[in-house]
């Protein structure tokens, strides 16, 4: 069961980064970038089957890829976004972690912009 | 050891925690003696030379998972 | 005169009465090969081959190729039976192909959905606005499929219906000949301007009055689900809703003056037809009879044209009309599917009404297509049905 590696792969980081953070808040901040990023790339590996599937599928149903393509990258732009936002805001500094936000939703919202454009085409090929 | 392993990638390092756990305390210490001994500027460069080394590490496993984000999902 | 002159005159009219009571025997004797030419001749009058043909036109432009009517046509003139099991086997592969084509759309919208719920499930802590604008993006991308889908299928609705419409138009110069032909004369003069009437008034209406009604719906299903604050679900069922609600109005009242009209105007048709035979057979001396035996035979004849003609027109009817319906049903039932399937998976209710929205929508243009479809099989059903009443 590697869910139990990972359980205690946090606690024990946890504990680590309580001990260090008394003496050193800079490293315990290191710590916890460590262990989450650890910890995400686990998950992500995890992603990797579902993820085929997906592929596959979108092959053999023979949609438009560009698509989903565009959905995935904004997927991950928002984890990763409220990633950093987190560790921002654990180490205090809501104003860098909001402002990184922003920057996301602005990247979001271009990145859907063809999105947007197939969509009002379509529309007016109704009307 | 570590946890997991992908690619040669590896993931979850418990060395890595208590390696940067490690040079954490051992920094920790070190500063302190030294600004009790009276050696502030080596206290402080003891500091930042602990943080750069940790920082080192962390850069090269964040590196490792927007590698391992980009090849899993393909971009 | 003389004597002579006398007898001969006399021996020249027997001759003469002896000859057409032969003949007459004749055409008595031959009896049901005699039927089969009659019908034939009929047939070349009134240009059943021609008609024929158009309505294989129509079928082969709706898509079923396989269907040959030419074949239906004549084992329906022989023996009147009709080889259901091949035709329902056609018709299955048909629906399979069409199911097919639906669940390729449907698979793309599942997999953005199980993205989405991907999203939706990881970044559980706070709605924070990054993960709003995600779901948004993927919404924006499922509304795009699915809007794709909806205009196919209202394009493929106007279509069927013109094809109905002018299926209609070109059967009623032949649905006319025959009704004549059977002498239902008066019947024709009011049945057939009030048909024409009918289809196209039917294609008016949906062209102009329920494919904007179901857009409109349809934009307010998105806008619904796109804002999280302006409400729209019901005022988009309320437009699906009275769509349909205005075809089957209409329905009802067309088949309604329709049947009114044959069951008038057949029984001053059966009365004219039986007067005009009676004086022709007692007052006309030698041939009255002879005619008038003669055109119930017509009258059998053009019956069996009639049963025949009025069973392919409805046929065509129903094959025309019944890929629209397999693939709407397909795309419904699809629909359904996902709607169930999505809601324990995604979090998120507005994906959730979006899609039972749509599949709310396409009942309802399921709906208007059967009843159309049924409207058009009840009336021609009608009007071939006068053939019989009028002479018995």
């Amino acid at each position: 069961m590697e869910i139990f590696k990972v359980v205690s792969f946090c606690i024990i980081a946890t504990i680590l980064i309580i001990i260090i953070k008394q003496q050193k808040p800079e490293m315990a901040l290191l710590l916890t970038i460590t262990a989450a990023v650890g910890v995400m790339l686990f998950a992500i590996y995890k992603m990797s089957d579902i993820f085929n599937l997906l592929d596959s599928l979108a092959n053999k149903s023979g949609i438009n890829k560009d698509f989903l393509i565009i959905i995935i990258k904004i997927t991950i732009i928002a984890y990763i976004v409220e990633f950093g936002k987190n560790i921002c805001t654990d180490a205090g500094q809501t104003a860098i972690a909001t402002k990184l936000e922003m920057a996301g939703k602005v990247v979001i919202v271009t990145l859907s912009l063809p999105i947007i454009n197939s969509l009002i085409s379509i529309l007016t090929g109704l009307v | 050891m570590w946890l997991y392993s992908y690619d040669g990638v590896k993931f979850m390092d418990i060395d890595l925690l208590f390696k940067i756990a490690g040079i954490g305390i051992l920094v920790a210490v070190l500063s302190q003696v030294l600004s009790k001994a009276g050696r502030e500027d080596q206290a402080m460069m003891t500091t930042l030379t602990g943080l750069i080394i940790v920082l080192m590490l962390v850069i090269t496993q964040i590196s490792d998972l927007f590698e391992t984000v980009r090849t899993v999902f393909k971009l | 005169m003389s004597m002579v002159k006398k007898k001969r005159i006399i021996i020249f009219f027997l001759i003469v009465i002896s000859v057409f009571n032969m003949f007459f025997v004749n055409i008595k004797a031959e009896g049901n090969e005699e039927n089969q030419d009659v019908k034939e001749n009929l047939a070349q009058d009134l240009d059943f081959d021609e008609y024929i043909k158009t309505i294989d036109e129509h079928i082969k432009e709706s898509g079923l190729y396989d269907i040959d009517i030419n074949s239906i046509t004549d084992e329906l003139m022989t023996n009147s039976k009709l080889d259901y099991n091949s035709l329902l086997g056609k018709v299955l592969s048909v629906f399979s192909k069409e199911i097919l084509g639906a669940l390729n759309g449907a698979i793309s919208i599942f997999i953005i959905i199980i993205v989405m719920a991907l999203i939706n499930s990881i970044e559980l802590e706070n709605k924070s606005d990054v993960t709003k604008i995600a779901h948004l993006a993927c919404f924006l991308v499922i509304a795009t499929i699915t809007i794709a889908t909806f205009i196919d299928v209202i394009s493929m609705l106007k279509d069927v219906i013109n094809a109905l419409t002018t299926l209609m138009q070109t059967i009623s110069p032949f649905m006319m000949a025959i009704l004549i032909a059977t002498g239902a004369i008066t019947s024709t003069g009011i049945i057939q301007p009030l048909l024409l009437f009918v289809a196209s008034a039917i294609g008016f209406i949906i062209t102009y009055i329920v494919i904007p009604f179901l857009s409109i719906s349809v934009a307010f299903n998105v806008i619904s689900s796109i804002s999280e604050n302006l409400r729209l679900n019901k005022l988009s069922k309320l437009f699906s809703s009275s769509s349909m609600w205005i075809v089957s109005v209409i329905l009802t009242i067309f088949l309604g003056i329709l049947s009114l009209e044959t069951s008038l105007s057949s029984s001053v048709d059966s009365l004219a037809v039986k007067t005009t035979q009676t004086a022709v057979s007692n007052f006309v001396p030698v041939v009255g009879k002879f005619f008038s035996d003669s055109f119930e035979t017509v009258v059998g004849a053009s019956k069996i044209i009639a049963k025949v003609g009025g069973g392919v027109a409805i046929l065509a009817i129903v094959l025309i009309a019944l890929v629209p319906i397999l693939k709407v049903l397909s795309i419904m039932i699809i629909y359904m599917l996902l709607g169930a399937v999505v809601e324990p998976i995604c979090g998120s209710e507005q994906i959730n009404k979006f899609i039972s929205g749509f599949a709310n929508i396409y009942k309802t243009i399921l709906g208007i297509l059967i009843g159309v479809t049924i409207l058009f099989v009840i009336s021609s059903g009608i009007i071939f049905n006068l053939a019989n009443s009028v002479v018995k």
